[in-house]
């Protein structure tokens, strides 16, 4: 028999180490499972976005300003206004109301950058916009209010380098509407070029709920 | 409704280990056990399930690791004979069958760079579809030119040609085994994989360290082939780890792995390999005009032991490859492949 709750409180501490429980929120549910080293509920991983080098993601990033990326571009051309090719975001739905049941977000980021120039240096970043049905992007072009800048990882310029950041709590804050949007955005903090080549990026993520916060 | 006499009796609480060894077997059909990773928050948990029938863990993760979905069918066309025959190589941006307006298949081959090129049209373009002067993709290379004139209906020459190297098949018969693509902002396109996202998996030198190994399942749609051969699809996977740097720019993987093989690369992984017969036309079933885009038949791997050598890194980056046959002067396109990973005991 398998306990449902709608609420990590309702959860409670697992009774033994991997019991699997039910919890539901907005009209979601989802399966979790009991840590007792970590005293949580962890929730089986998903990825919100992933991406493979289509010839690469360039942006001609703003300095210090998180800026979306409008790749593909290339040395030959590229191909203009087919931006965002071949990196695929999955919305999360009803963030709002994980957030309320005491659910929060953990991610984990792999990437593989390729900078043109040794001694550049970025931020990535996945940036959720929080939207309900009807609600309108203004601008993709900087981060915007209403977005939430998640996990972040940093390259120190080397060329053709990987950046993990393994599971960590999220920096997003509480989200308040249905849906958690994902999109790639980076960051430039300097250095002689401006443009950042992503080989792959995965972005995953999973809900954590600790009952005895 | 249970009968008096039923009870339910709780599914026995998983087992749960760090290796394969301490897991053991399974208790019964359908038991869950569980590897955990690592050092919460950092932890990564790996799911399986007792399949009793086999005396095996099959984990419940399904990781769908290469997804190419058909923005643009991946095309091996604007490549050099030279990587494609035989050799494994990576997709190219855009599709020349796909180009809008005017383009067609080198008539007669040459060795670039050379000064004239003869191209067959499809028969609603003639020397005044293409403007007076420019630059053509042939294959991947790109060649300028100065003037062009027609020679027949459905057939044209570029001349004062210049640049681009390396042969190029034509084919009198009007099959087009040499894209040539006027080049413009809009159709450049250049190397990479188009239409592929890949997901990087975790962990992946622990698990196997631990006991486990790794099944492949791959399928896709390739096209036929209008000289009878085939394509042939396979991952190769990078095995890094965290902050690694690729250093050289020699062992970066590049679109042809033969000559690229760098050490961090493992592969290729289980293959599927396309129809060898032609499908006929897409637009015109049957026949084989220059413009036509061959048809694609599904092809689908079942299960498959892992063959790529034991990854001793965290993460595996996977990258699609196709391979034609040695005697092949066609191009080869795929699409709506998926390449999905499981962790099993031996």
């Amino acid at each position: 028999v398998t306990a449902v709750a709608t609420s990590v409180a309702g959860l409670g501490i697992g009774d033994y180490d991997g019991q699997r429980k039910i919890i539901k929120y907005g009209a979601e549910q989802r399966g979790v499972r009991w840590n007792n080293a970590a005293g949580v509920w962890l929730s089986r991983p998903q990825p919100s976005l992933f991406y493979h080098q289509s010839w690469w993601t360039d942006v001609h990033a703003v300095s210090g300003a998180w800026t979306y990326l409008t790749g593909p571009r290339n040395a030959t051309g590229g191909i203009p206004g087919q931006s965002d090719f071949a990196w695929n975001p999955l919305a999360i739905h009803r963030a709002d109301a994980a957030y309320a049941a005491g659910l929060r977000m953990q991610e984990k980021v792999e990437w593989l950058l390729w900078t043109w120039i040794a001694g550049d240096s970025y931020d990535l970043a996945t940036v959720y916009f929080d939207l309900d049905q009807g609600d309108v992007i203004s601008t993709l072009i900087s981060a915007t209010a209403g977005s939430h800048i998640g996990t972040q990882v940093t390259s120190d310029g080397a060329v053709r380098k990987t950046r993990t950041t393994g599971w960590a709590n999220s920096g997003i804050p509480t989200p308040n509407k249905a849906l958690l949007a994902p999109h790639l955005y980076a960051k430039h903090n300097g250095g002689i070029n401006n443009d950042v080549f992503l080989e792959w990026v995965s972005v995953h993520w999973r809900w954590v709920g600790d009952p005895t916060p | 409704m249970a009968s008096w006499h039923a009870v339910n009796v709780p599914d026995a609480a998983p087992k749960i280990a760090s290796t394969l060894a301490a897991l053991g077997t399974g208790q019964y059909d359908g038991h869950i056990g569980i590897i955990r990773l690592g050092t919460y928050p950092d932890i990564h948990t790996e799911e399986f399930v007792w399949n009793a029938s086999t005396s095996k863990w099959i984990g419940s993760s399904e990781y769908q690791v290469v997804t190419g979905n058909d923005a643009w069918a991946m095309d091996w066309a604007r490549q050099p004979l030279s990587r494609i025959r035989n050799k494994w190589c990576r997709p190219n941006g855009g599709v020349s069958w796909q180009i809008i307006g005017p383009h067609g298949g080198l008539y007669t081959g040459v060795t670039l760079p050379a000064a004239t090129l003869v191209v067959q049209v499809q028969s609603q373009y003639n020397a005044a579809s293409f403007a007076s002067a420019g630059q053509l993709l042939v294959r991947d290379q790109l060649v300028s030119y100065t003037g062009v004139s027609d020679v027949t209906t459905g057939r044209i020459q570029f001349t004062g040609c210049s640049g681009g190297s390396g042969a190029m098949d034509g084919n009198s018969s009007g099959s087009t085994f040499t894209p040539v693509i006027p080049f413009t902002q809009a159709n450049g396109g250049d190397q990479g994989g188009w239409g592929t996202v890949g997901v990087i998996v975790d962990h992946v030198a622990e698990m196997f360290t631990a006991g486990f190994t790794l099944e492949e399942r791959l399928d896709g749609f390739i096209n036929g082939t209008t000289d009878l051969t085939s394509l042939e699809l396979a991952a190769f996977y990078l095995n890094m780890n965290a902050g690694e740097d690729l250093g050289a720019a020699s062992n970066y993987p590049g679109l042809d792995v033969t000559a690229d093989l760098v050490p961090n690369l493992l592969g290729p992984g289980v293959k599927i390999t396309g129809p060898a017969y032609d499908m006929g036309g897409y637009s015109q079933p049957g026949t084989h005009k220059c413009e036509d885009e061959r048809g694609f038949e599904r092809r689908t791997s079942a299960w498959t032991a892992w063959s790529s050598g034991t990854p001793t890194k965290r993460f595996l980056w996977p990258l699609l490859y196709g391979r034609h046959n040695i005697a092949t002067k066609s191009n080869g396109e795929a699409y709506s492949v998926n390449l999905s990973l499981r962790w099993v005991s031996p």
